[in-house]
């Protein structure tokens, strides 16, 4: 007991100091501080589904490996951010792009808070359309929409965590804020295969 | 989308509920903890430095190969210049003069005005260059000093190219500890001109034959080829990975592939007996509704009212909803 509160009042930087000198067993505290925000940002990167959670260790082992290179310019969380959006980047370069809808089952995996079913059931409608617009962009697009427009991090952060211009990042938000203007939600949409075909038999 | 549309997406997903459990929390503990046992924390910078040595090691390797196909010996810019000067008497040389595009005349003003220069009197009045030899009929002309260098330089271009396959081969292999390091690597090259993407996939595979990833390349060496209409070699890869392939996902989507090239080759009844087969293996594949408005585009008619219902059953909310509501009201007042 008296251990683990020694742990939470150790910071950041000599918690990290301490893992790379050799006390790897205090990564457990470094885990337990970041898993929620590591989790919630790669859900909000790739969306819900199950292999988030294997990302997160993907991610915790990935911290681990890279920690004998953190420099104390940059904050703790912001080296996990990098090391999550790296991740995050890869598995959705890896993951064939969807082309069908995100179903509701996998939206259902978040545990939800709510009262009322009819409004859960409208909370994962909305979530699980707003999950399918966000994987119709490409994975640059949609890790520097995340961490601008939905993390509100600024240009110069998101820039930092790509490790590109904030220029650069600027211009993925822009074409990703272009592409979803241009691109109306799915039920609206016109059919124009099915109706150039099928009116001349019908 | 409007603009207020888009805020409201970042509002939904920003306030999206994401606990993790606590029974996922704590195996999730468990098995970094276990991992991370494995692996001793100065690894990282060993590694960097690993990596930096590979590289350097890799630098060398191709200056080498480089070295040994241009000739042997180093040569100094200036020394390469007289080289390729050597080389410019192609004037001489029937076959090279005739590969060489023609120039327009230039008119020469003064004493011998009226005669045209062309480019090989211009170089047999500063140089005469070798003789050309006769030919002996029956034979191979004897190569000229121009065609034996022309000749060498055009085998030191092969060369060249064959070693920038043989360079991909040893950074796959070298600087990548692994084959996702490896994979991370060549995806950068995915987005760009398809032979190279191509051969980059294909090293990996040689590199790394027994590896998960090698799922995944079959599957991006498809879908290259599907996009540029390359359908003989897309199908390959697909069926390649329809046969030998471990990952589910990936061999699923290879048999929606296959039967999406059926589709682009115009090949119909292949096409649709692909997609009747393939729905008929993968009931609840996420590609449902696609494969159910293919077929009905198929066999539009009032024929396919069971696929127009079925569609409506998998997608009540789809694109299509509207129009296939319609027009099975329409089909049943028929």
């Amino acid at each position: 007991m008296a251990r683990a509160l020694v742990r939470a009042e150790i910071s950041d930087g000599e918690l990290v100091s301490r893992i790379v000198s050799g006390e790897s067993e205090l990564f457990t505290t470094l885990y337990r501080r970041h898993v929620d925000m590591v989790y919630a940002l790669l859900t909000r990167l790739i969306g819900p589904g199950s292999e988030r959670e294997d990302l997160v260790q993907v991610v915790f082992v990935a911290v681990f490996k890279a920690l004998p290179t953190y420099r104390s310019e940059s904050s703790l969380s912001t080296f996990i951010y990098t090391i999550c959006s790296r991740q995050a980047y890869t598995s959705l370069r890896k993951r064939p792009r969807r082309t069908a809808s995100i179903e509701g089952q996998d939206v259902v995996t978040i545990p939800e808070a709510r009262v009322g079913p009819s409004q859960r059931a409208s909370d994962r409608q909305e979530l699980a359309r707003a999950f399918e617009t966000l994987a119709k962009l490409t994975p640059k697009q949609r890790i520097a929409f995340v961490l601008v427009a939905i993390d509100g991090k600024s240009l110069k952060e998101a820039g930092f965590i790509l490790g590109v211009r904030p220029q650069a990042v600027k211009q993925r938000v822009l074409s990703a804020r272009r592409y979803l203007t241009s691109h109306r939600s799915g039920p609206k949409r016109p059919a124009p295969t099915i109706v150039k075909t099928l009116k001349g038999q019908l | 989308m409007r603009n207020s549309e888009i805020e409201k997406l970042c509002t939904v997903v920003r306030e999206a509920p994401t606990n993790l459990s606590d029974i996922a929390r704590a195996r999730l503990e468990a098995d970094i903890a276990s991992e991370i046992a494995s692996i001793p924390p100065a690894r990282a910078s060993q590694w960097r430095w690993g990596t930096v040595a590979l590289l350097a090691a890799a630098a060398v390797a191709l200056l080498l190969i480089r070295f040994s196909e241009v000739g042997g010996t180093f040569k100094r810019p200036k020394e390469r210049v007289a080289e390729s000067e050597k080389s410019e008497h192609w004037s001489v040389d029937p076959d090279l003069s005739a590969q060489r595009p023609a120039s327009p005349p230039l008119a020469l003003s003064g004493p011998g005005e009226g005669v045209e220069l062309r480019p090989s009197n211009l170089s047999l009045a500063v140089d005469a260059g070798p003789q050309a030899l006769p030919t002996i009929p029956g034979k191979r002309a004897p190569r000229t000093g121009a065609s034996v260098a022309h000749r060498r330089a055009k085998v030191a271009g092969q060369g060249l190219r064959r070693s920038a396959a043989d360079a991909v081969r040893i950074v796959v292999k070298q600087e990548a500890s692994s084959d996702e390091e490896a994979y991370a690597y060549l995806e950068r090259y995915l987005a760009s001109e398809r032979d190279v993407a191509a051969s980059k996939l294909r090293a990996f595979m040689d590199a790394f034959p027994k590896s998960k990833l090698v799922d995944t390349a079959l599957y991006d060496l498809a879908q290259l080829d599907f996009r540029t209409a390359n359908y003989g070699l897309a199908r390959k890869w697909a069926q390649t990975l329809l046969r030998h392939g471990e990952n589910a996902i990936l061999v699923e989507s290879a048999g929606y592939l296959e039967c999406r090239i059926s589709l682009a080759e115009g090949d119909e009844a292949q096409a649709r007996m692909c997609l009747r087969e393939f729905i008929s293996r993968y009931p609840d594949t996420p590609h449902k509704a696609s494969i159910l408005v293919s077929l009905i585009n198929l066999d539009p008619t009032c024929a396919s009212s069971q696929l127009l219902q079925e569609y409506l059953d998998t997608s009540p909310n789809g694109r299509f909803a509207a129009k296939v509501t319609k027009l099975l009201a329409q089909c049943a007042s028929q």
